[in-house]
């Protein structure tokens, strides 16, 4: 009898860390999910002079952790072979992750910078590789505010 | 330790040698890659030579085959071209219909007579009437010819027909492409692009017979030879980077080492197999499964498997990405993955919780245990729901992809696999909640008597525990309506398997319709949510569109425009077909992404008109007197031009066109910044991108749109202008510190949700406020049953996957029985007609909706052609063309008028003078009516992918004849409901039918066919010797007769078997008696005369006394061995039956035996793995020994019997536990003894004759554990 219940509390005991261990799996998926949302939390006091800049780095080392936490809610993306339209923050970071990937950034810079109205741009050239061809593509990437915060509103690629 | 690990590697030495294999495969080619790369990279010079020389001799190669099929195309036109035109020598329909057989589809084939007219061809014309003249090349030579739009591989022949004159066949084929269209419709055709993909270099071709080879030392240019030996392009391709090749090298290095790596942990997995079945502990087993699959994700996810070999719409990230879990759910496929290794760890615990509920003979814990046990599983439960919920919020909102308002019955892949993804989702949830249940339960169960009772508590509990969880979250999800029928349904699937005795593989389809119904509510519940949110998005939408962005379109527009070789090349050529040439600089621009109003216009070095390209935009506004005025020599951008016959403002531009730093002309190229006109209206389908349908969540149309400026309204979208009050509402809303709040408005007593966004723009304040109607919010049947079809598609094939494994795990070859005759002829009678009645609704609609439109073409035709007619007449001498143009403007309709095959006019001129639709008359329209006689014609059309319908009529005009054509593709012609929404709310409903029909026709036919599969069963059991059992009769009528007369006569039979062992016996022993006294008899007999013999001799005091004395002893000694031997034979004849020893498989002699009590109120659960254990035995007596114990565990009142079977050093065990009463303890010590029952009827004799059994096979029978809650029986028999 004794050892029936010491098998009883075992067996709860190694089925709660296994129901622990799911529970925490899905917790800090979730967390990582957040992550994007934390940072848009968090007051942006840049100028959107160094936002445009951070792009710049950004997508010349081909790091769109440099940026992300500028993206929208819903942010307008029109990229090649892609429907233009609003995409949510984890579709623009992948999409564009995914583009990069296959357009790889040779140099990128933006030629105009504007912050003259609410809603500040930056346009330039981006040159690629793409499976051994060179190319060249034209970037304009708009700021809006958002809750005090500045945030990219739209991002063009053709 | 070691000795376990070597026991481990030996158990399954063939995986972990692949396994270890594969490690070293993956370590040599991590030592060898890098040897490779850098022996390729000090070899470039040579290898760059031998790769360009393969390029060179491949590309040669792709074109000569290109040139063998137009050759081979030309022969057999001209040879059928040639018959037809023999036997009729005046052209007509026949050669009509032969150049447009289907396998000529996509050429362009024209027949010309000798004076160079076009009497017959395809759809798809490469117009070469003005080549012929021209004669740069001799017939048959192959040649590149160009339109403005494309170049085609051509060959023009002629054509002699004895006595029918001479004729010209011209063949092309297309080849190059330069427009490009972001939309499905468009069809890409370039040689360019193939080769650059092939050969992962760009290619450059100049389709010209004065092309030169490059200089540039950096690329390679190769001649294109006609038939004729003449050149006819120049193929120049950069020679390949050698960085590129290292790394693509590199690349071929990881993606085989990834593939490795993923089957090695495989192979791992394999090998380890056999020891996680030995881990006794359920839990434990468990979390071992889940760590391994777990791994494996990681694994996957660090290698990027599968999305590094698969690219496409499965991996497009736009169509679904979440961050979650660092992005192992960043594509649909990817989300495949995950979600399928999630399914199979549920699957698992699902399958060993089920074991472990339904083996469960513990005592009940006490009652702190139960509480915490229901709260902690009900906050897993809901915690576990509520990630569902959360998964598909982000299947919605992360995702471009709109479920409800694909057009078609059928998905597109993507959407087809997220469908699937969220079925398996809900699938993986409901295996856990019910999992959840019936653990709980197991727990808090007392006994089986209270079960249901308790069970009815226990979801009293969740559902009441699920109102208070949803009330402490800020944002809940789903609706408490899903979650209760959530609750609800999971709760009827735990009862069904923990109530019902058999365990059915059926249970999964269930679950795969709670699955379904669940995932759809929440999917369909998101969806308004998003539609919701789209108020939001068009408000942006419309704040978006501001100078600078149409500026940038407009200098991105002129820039690539002043750089491209196809601009610099028109203005040069001094070319006619300029408005092509702007049409390619529009496709390629954004403005043909973002469907905004806009032109592209040519202008020459005095900045005189040469032609355009615009969509939506009055040619008259093209060119804005800023920019006929610049005399600038850079791009330059202007936008203070606003007409005042126009609502909003043109915003253009302008750039020279410069080659070797001399003017060539000009290109200008307009925006209209309309705020009333959000989007471009009537824009063709074969032009729109897909944004408008598939990227908006709900349709523009619905919505109302008010913007103010510095509190004035300024603009209305909507056919509702806002009362004051309504002004003042969103005027004086409160807004957030994000600048924007909902509201609610009540117009015309309806509720609108309305969005109101305020914008600072140049100094003054903008509010936009977005309301749709709370009704048009799309919660409806027709979405569910959209979705619904598509998983029902999953769920039947799901049924007949199960139903082909139960096949294939019986007897391996189908049964027709009379469960199967009973099912087909239910669905055959339920599913023949609703099959009809879809298809026949199906096709009354599509046919009603073609009539609709017809009747709308042919209402349209006859208004342009009375309007024509009517003008004409009172006033001949009007221009036909400017009378056209007003028809146009007055009836708003859109059309085109042909003389003869000719394009005379049309309402829509430039697609045609660009090159987007032929100026020719369709060729099956032209011969219908000209040589057929028709006066009207219908006929469905293409442009790229893009179908239309199209009408035409003979009318005569001024006393000539002329072609009226109109279309749908111009002509948008509203349909009440389109075929896609009948066939998806047709084949929807019926499929959830079908579905229900199914399960229906299961039940029933279980239901109806279950006494005669009782009784078949019996019979069997009958055949074998088994009386010991009744066949449940709880039916009605003539079944209940049959069983009742069934079970009477298995009873009458047992007892005439009684009657007849007893007579047998009585037989036997009389018939013993008498051979046993006659055998008995026979040596009495010779003893009885020899004792006589011996008293005589005794008595007559014989001298020979001592003689006979010896003589009758030898006499009586040996009958009474013949006595000894005739008692031997005797009980040599009473022995048992000789055992029969074999070889034989203990899996399948437990199975035998078991089977024989399917039918009866026991669960019989075999538990053993899959080796296959032979043993020496008696076959019938084991299989009698097996049925005993059964017997004995359901005449002790046990409900399920678990046989183990398993290997224990040198001894094969086989354990039949049950859950009966158990052996009291006084017993315990005697129940192998002969004579021995506590049993009414009992002999005392099975047991005694298992164990002797069990002893004459060297085996052994003891009892290893009893209590009151059951007995374990354990035989163990020898390992051969």
């Amino acid at each position: 009898m004794k050892k029936f219940f010491i098998n009883v509390k075992i067996r709860l005991f190694i089925l709660l860390n296994v129901l622990l261990i799911a529970l925490n799996a899905m917790l800090f998926a979730q967390f990582q999910q957040q992550k994007v949302q934390l940072k848009e939390q968090k007051p942006a006091l840049e100028i959107p002079k160094s936002i445009f800049g951070k792009i710049e780095e950004g997508i010349a080392v081909r790091d769109l952790d440099k940026f992300s936490k500028f993206f929208g809610a819903q942010t307008y993306l029109s990229i090649p072979n892609r429907n233009p339209g609003y995409y949510s923050s984890d579709q623009v970071f992948y999409i564009l992750q995914d583009y990069f990937r296959i357009f790889k950034p040779v140099s990128f810079r933006f030629l105009i910078i504007s912050e003259k109205s609410d809603n500040p741009y930056a346009s330039g050239y981006y040159k690629f590789e793409s499976k051994g061809i060179r190319g060249t593509a034209q970037v304009y990437i708009s700021l809006k505010q958002a809750g005090g915060n500045w945030k990219i509103s739209q991002i063009t690629i053709n | 330790m070691t000795g376990r690990l070597k026991h481990i590697v030996k158990e399954d030495k063939k995986y972990f040698f692949l396994f270890s294999l594969l490690l070293l495969i993956i370590f040599i080619l991590g030592i060898i890659s890098p040897v490779l790369v850098e022996k390729k990279r000090q070899n470039w010079e040579s290898e760059l030579k031998a790769i360009t020389t393969t390029i060179d001799g491949s590309v040669q190669s792709k074109i000569s085959d290109m040139e063998s099929e137009i050759l081979r195309l030309k022969s057999e036109v001209k040879s059928e071209v040639g018959k037809v035109l023999s036997q009729n020598k005046v052209p007509n329909g026949n050669l009509f219909d032969l150049l447009n057989k289907q396998n000529y589809a996509g050429n362009s084939i024209e027949i010309y007579d000798n004076s160079r007219e076009m009497i017959a061809w395809t759809p798809e014309t490469a117009p070469s009437g003005s080549r012929l003249l021209q004669l740069d090349y001799q017939p048959g030579e192959i040649h590149f010819c160009r339109t403005g739009l494309q170049t085609y591989l051509c060959v023009i022949d002629t054509l002699n027909i004895s006595g029918g004159g001479d004729y010209f066949l011209s063949v092309s084929i297309p080849v190059e492409k330069y427009y490009k269209l972001q939309n499905n419709y468009f069809r890409n055709v370039s040689l360019s692009e193939e080769l650059s993909q092939k050969f992962m270099t760009s290619f450059e071709i100049e389709y010209s017979p004065s092309a030169e080879f490059t200089k540039d030392g950096r690329k390679h240019s190769t001649e294109v030879k006609s038939n004729y030996g003449n050149r006819i392009a120049v193929i120049t391709f950069s020679k390949p980077s050698r960085d590129t090749n290292l790394a693509n090298l590199k690349e071929i290095f990881i993606d085989f080492q990834s593939v490795l790596a993923i089957i090695s942990i495989i192979c791992l997995a394999l090998g380890l197999r056999k020891n996680l079945k030995k881990i006794r502990q359920r839990t434990l087993r468990f979390a071992a499964v889940f760590l391994f699959f777990a791994v494996l994700r990681a694994l996957l996810f660090l290698l990027d498997i599968p999305s590094r070999f698969i690219e496409g719409p499965l991996t497009d990230a736009s169509n679904f990405a979440s961050a979650f879990g660092f992005g192992i759910v960043k594509s649909p496929l990817e989300f495949s993955v995950t979600i399928i290794i999630a399914l199979l760890v549920c699957l698992y615990l699902f399958e060993n919780v089920y074991k472990y509920v339904k083996t469960n003979n513990r005592k009940s814990p006490n009652n702190i245990i139960k509480i915490l046990a229901v709260l902690f599983g009900a906050a897993f439960y809901l915690i576990e729901l509520r990630g569902v919920g959360a998964s598909l919020k982000s299947i919605i909102f992360d995702s471009s992809l709109r479920y409800f308002k694909e057009p078609g019955l059928l998905p597109n892949l993507a959407s087809g696999l997220m469908q699937l993804n969220f079925l398996v989702l809900g699938l993986s949830s409901v295996m856990v909640s019910v999992s959840v249940i019936l653990f709980i339960f197991s727990l808090v169960a007392k006994e089986r008597k209270s079960l249901k009772s308790e069970f009815f508590t226990v979801f009293a509990i969740f559902q009441i525990l699920g109102i208070i969880y949803d009330l402490t979250q800020s944002e809940p999800q789903g609706t408490p309506l899903i979650r209760i029928i959530y609750i609800t349904l999971t709760f009827i699937a735990a009862y069904k398997i923990q109530f019902e005795e058999r365990r059915n593989l059926f249970n999964y389809i269930y679950f795969t319709l709670i699955s379904s119904i669940i995932t759809i509510s929440l999917l369909n519940y998101y969806n308004t949510q998003l539609e919701k949110e789209s108020l939001k998005t068009t408000a942006f939408e419309l704040t978006r569109t501001n100078d600078d962005w149409l500026e940038y379109l407009i200098r991105e527009a002129l820039f690539n425009a002043s750089t491209s070789p196809e601009t610099i090349r028109a203005l040069k050529s001094q070319q006619t077909d300029y408005e092509s040439a702007a049409f390619l600089i529009w496709s390629q621009s954004t403005l043909q992404r973002e469907e905004i109003s806009s032109s592209i216009t040519f202008l020459d070095r005095q900045k005189a008109f040469l032609g355009s390209f615009g969509i939506n935009i009055d040619p008259k506004y093209r060119i804005s007197p800023e920019v006929l005025d610049y005399q600038g020599e850079e791009l330059q951008i202007f936008n203070n031009y606003r007409p005042a016959a126009l609502q909003g403002k043109i915003v253009s531009g302008i750039v020279p066109v410069k080659e070797d730093n001399v003017l060539l002309g000009y290109v200008a190229a307009t925006v209209l910044f309309d705020p009333e006109r959000v989007r471009v209206e009537n824009l063709p389908g074969f032009l729109q991108s897909k944004q408008n349908k598939y990227n908006t969540a709900v349709n523009f149309d619905k919505l109302k749109v008010f913007v103010f400026t510095d509190n004035l309204l300024t603009n209305v979208y909507g056919d509702i202008i806002p009362a004051d009050w309504h002004i003042e509402n969103i005027i004086h809303a409160d807004l957030s510190e994000t600048n924007d709040t909902w509201i609610n408005l009540n117009i015309n007593k309806e509720n609108y949700i309305t969005y109101i966004l305020r914008e600072s723009e140049n100094n003054s304040s903008k509010i936009i406020a977005v309301s749709l109607k709370e009704k048009n919010l799309s919660w409806s049947l027709y979405n569910f049953f959209k979705v619904f079809f598509i998983h029902s598609i999953f769920i039947i094939s799901l049924l007949a996957f199960i139903f082909l494994f139960q096949l294939k795990g019986k007897n391996k070859e189908f049964r027709y029985t009379f469960r199967t005759q009973l099912l087909a002829a239910f669905l055959l009678i339920a599913l023949l007609p609703m099959i009809f009645l879809a298809f026949y609704n199906r096709t009354l609609t599509e046919e009603k909706n073609r009539d609709t439109i017809l009747f709308k073409l042919k209402q349209n035709a006859s208004d342009i052609e009375n309007y024509l007619k009517e003008h004409l007449l009172g006033n001949p001498s009007l221009s036909l063309r400017l009378l056209a143009t007003d028809a146009n403007r007055d009836l708003n309709i859109e059309f085109a008028l042909y003389n003869d095959k000719e394009l005379f006019y049309s309402s829509k001129e430039e697609f045609y003078s660009a090159g987007i639709i032929p100026p020719i008359l369709n060729p099956f329209v032209y011969d219908r009516l000209k040589h057929q006689g028709f006066k009207e014609y219908v006929t469905e059309e293409k442009i790229e992918n893009y179908p239309f319908i199209s009408f035409a009529s003979k009318i005569e005009l001024g006393g000539k004849e002329y072609i009226l054509k109109v279309n749908d593709i111009f002509n948008k012609i509203p349909l009440p409901v389109t075929s896609e929404e009948v066939d998806i709310f047709l084949f929807g409903s019926y499929f959830f039918a079908t579905i229900l029909v199914i399960i229906f026709s299961t039940v029933l036919a279980n239901r109806i066919s279950s006494p005669i599969r009782s009784l078949t069963k019996a019979t069997a059991s009958v055949a074998s010797g088994d009386f010991g059992f009744e066949v449940n009769n709880n039916q009605k009528g003539e079944i209940r007769d049959l069983i009742s007369g069934f079970n009477l006569m298995i009873k009458e039979l047992k007892r005439s078997q009684a009657e007849l062992a007893e007579m047998e016996r009585e037989t036997a022993w009389k018939e013993m008696a008498r051979q046993v006294a006659h055998e008995i008899k026979n040596p009495l007999t010779p003893m009885k005369l020899a004792v006589q013999q011996l008293i005589i001799a005794y008595k007559d005091k014989s001298p020979k006394l001592d003689m006979i004395f010896d003589k009758v002893s030898q006499t009586i000694i040996s009958q009474i061995e013949t006595l000894n031997n005739i008692a031997s034979e005797f009980s040599a004849f009473a022995r048992m039956p000789k055992i029969v020893v074999e070889h034989m498989e203990l899996n399948s002699v437990v199975e035998d035996a078991c089977n024989l009590f399917i039918e009866e109120n026991i669960r019989i659960e075999t538990e053993r793995d899959s080796e296959r254990y032979l043993i020496e035995a008696d076959k019938d007596q084991l299989k009698r020994t097996i049925i005993n114990l059964i017997r004995n565990s359901m005449q002790a009142g046990a409900d399920t019997v678990k046989i183990n079977i398993y290997k224990k050093g040198s001894k094969i065990n086989l354990e039949v536990n049950d859950n009966g009463r158990g052996i009291l303890q006084e017993h315990q010590g005697r129940v192998f003894e002969e004579n021995f029952t506590t049993k009414e009827k009992g002999m005392g004799l099975g047991l005694k004759l298992a164990k002797k059994f069990m002893e004459s096979i060297k085996g052994n029978i003891s009892v290893a554990e009893t209590s009151p809650r059951g007995t374990k029986i354990l035989l163990e028999f020898p390992y051969k």
